[in-house]
């Protein structure tokens, strides 16, 4: 839109244009007004109230687009808040009220200011665009997991679980990332398997079984509890009618004939996840092939991968990842091994929609031009 | 776009930013939040008398952002232009309400303790003595003088853009510019706050 700068040109435009994409102080300011100006004048958004601002914004875009189109629906709402925490945490970066940023740098899971460390982590990830960089950033996120780790263990060991497979996850981001990590992944290896023997292993067990469980829903096999032969069932069923009758079968659900129902009710699947965690499949079917999605290790796309490919996508492109909606932002202090350990999002508590939505006046803007 | 200000001081919000501002998309506008609240916020708050408001005036501008980002013409430069403009009409906006307000209010209550109206309560408790003499100063200076120095200081728009902004011409924008900066000068320097300041430099215009 902008040409870049053309020296051929006449002086005063060029530099007009050259100026134009940059804030800064322009050549023909005084610098000490300009430091008498900046001493007077100068405010920061203080993150509380950008919070509150971004979420408006954000309900006004949902409104807006709910409005115009009704087809975008589901999805659009929970892509849109989980950017709009990262963008947050990006004025955080930003504006020099980073203060808690600072602070939250040493800070360990289950403290207050981990989330912040975590969300900036993200922003971070964000706001770099050159792609190695990025992986640079990767690497280092995956080696403060497990700087983490190893800190934790001492102090906090009900977070180690929950830890160990972020670690993991961050690790296998790394990897997928870049070509250097593997020195860090041989070390975190070895450190996770001193550290918490029985869980190095545990967590890519339950990921691959958890997805293998997932995977085999859709396509009707039989889930462990229905029967398809009647016969076989283990209550002696008097009924010598081919047609299976729920009703004596210990299963607890009622079981499906194979003939008439081809696929079965999905409460069968084992335990499905009670919040904001996705089952896997779903994962695996939405997130666009670019992005790098994490299968086996047990953090399916929960908070690193969606984020590194297209940090303002369209909003089609859902993430798999657990959307950091106000009302279920999950607790980032204990979490058992057992519920998925993807929901870790980079929401501290408390941003959100909840807050008070002063809803000034937009509507007496004044157009006039 | 991207590349060619590599280590300039701190760049604008990219082009396809701008894109997404222009196609109502909240996220673009997000971001452009993040790279201008803070000059909006200084400039609104040297406009209206209380932070609070000020706040307001911003989450107004940016909401109009996302609602009539389509009628903006241009690119980044542009829509920081039509942000600034928006929040200078927001401003004058509010303080014709309160104007408003004001009177009926004096009607009933004969004193009101605000003693400097470009300063809320609570920036009266923090500021130093050289903040609080460069605004008491910009108190001197003519409407449009203190427009225009807000925005170029405070705004960081270039003389063109703020000419935009107030419905000026370039060259009215330049003269009430170095008149504000010699004014201001004269009377921070009296009070020694910024000794000797150069009151003209014309340096810009030579090359």
């Amino acid at each position: 839109m902008i040409p870049p700068f053309d020296p051929g040109h006449d002086p005063e435009e060029a530099h007009d244009h050259d100026m134009d994409n940059v804030i800064s102080f322009h050549d023909d300011l005084d610098p000490a007004t300009a430091e008498a100006m900046a001493r007077a004048y100068h405010q920061e958004v203080d993150v509380e109230t950008a919070a509150r601002h971004l979420w408006m914004l954000h309900r006004a875009g949902r409104a807006r687009a709910g409005s115009r189109r009704e087809d975008r629906g589901g999805g659009h709402g929970r892509v849109i808040r989980q950017v709009a925490v990262s963008v947050l945490v990006g004025l955080m970066l930003v504006s020099s009220s980073g203060a808690a940023v600072a602070a939250s740098r040493s800070s360990l899971p289950g403290d207050v200011l981990y989330p912040v460390k975590r969300g900036a982590e993200q922003a971070q990830l964000i706001l770099t665009v050159d792609p190695r960089a990025q992986e640079q950033l990767q690497l280092e996120i995956a080696r403060t997991r497990l700087d983490e780790l190893r800190r934790v263990v001492e102090v906090r060991p009900e977070a180690v679980p929950r830890l160990v497979a972020d670690t993991l996850a961050a690790i296998e981001v790394a990897g997928t990332a870049s070509s250097g990590a593997e020195s860090l992944i041989a070390e975190a290896e070895a450190e996770i398997a001193d550290l918490a023997p029985d869980l190095a292993a545990a967590p890519a067990e339950e990921a691959s079984s958890s997805a293998l469980s997932a995977a085999a829903v859709p396509p009707g096999s039989p889930s462990p509890a229905p029967s398809p032969v009647p016969s076989a069932s283990p209550t002696p069923s008097t009924t010598p009618v081919p047609t299976p009758v729920p009703a004596p079968t210990p299963a607890d659900t009622p079981a499906p004939t194979p003939a008439d129902t081809p696929a079965p009710p999905p409460a069968d699947t084992p335990a499905p996840p009670p919040g904001p965690s996705p089952p896997a499949a779903d994962g695996g079917a939405v997130v666009p092939p670019e992005s790098v999605t994490v299968q086996n290790p047990p953090s399916p796309g929960g908070d690193v991968p969606p984020i590194t490919v297209t940090p303002l996508a369209p909003p089609t492109t859902a993430p798999p990842a657990s959307a950091p909606a106000s009302s279920e932002v999950p607790k980032p202090n204990v979490a058992p091994r057992t519920d998925a350990p993807g929901s870790a999002a980079p929401a501290p508590p408390g941003w959100g929609p909840a807050r008070g939505l002063r809803s000034t006046g937009a509507e007496d803007s004044p157009k006039s031009s | 776009m991207r590349g060619n200000d590599g280590g300039q001081r701190l760049s604008l919000f990219s082009e396809e930013v701008a894109d997404g501002v222009r196609a109502g998309d909240p996220d673009a506008v997000g971001t452009v939040y993040v790279t201008l609240a803070d000059r909006l916020l200084g400039y609104l708050m040297a406009r209206v008398p209380d932070r609070a408001t000020a706040e307001d005036l911003l989450e107004a501008t940016f909401v109009e952002l996302l609602q009539n980002g389509r009628s903006i013409r241009g690119g980044a430069a542009a829509i920081k232009v039509w942000l600034f403009r928006a929040a200078h009409f927001n401003a004058l906006d509010h303080l014709r309400k309160v104007k408003r307000q004001a009177e009926d209010f004096y009607d009933d209550m004969t004193h009101v303790d605000r003693e400097d109206p470009a300063l809320g309560p609570d920036d009266l408790a923090l500021v130093d003595d050289v903040v609080r003499q460069v605004r008491a100063a910009m108190l001197h200076l003519s409407e449009d003088q203190r427009q225009v120095l807000l925005l170029r200081y405070v705004g960081g728009l270039t003389a063109p853009e703020a000419a935009t902004v107030l419905g000026k011409t370039d060259g009215a924008v330049r003269s009430l510019q170095h008149r504000g900066e010699r004014t201001l000068a004269r009377l921070l320097g009296d009070d020694g706050a910024a000794p000797s300041a150069v009151p003209r430099t014309s340096q810009a215009k030579g090359g």
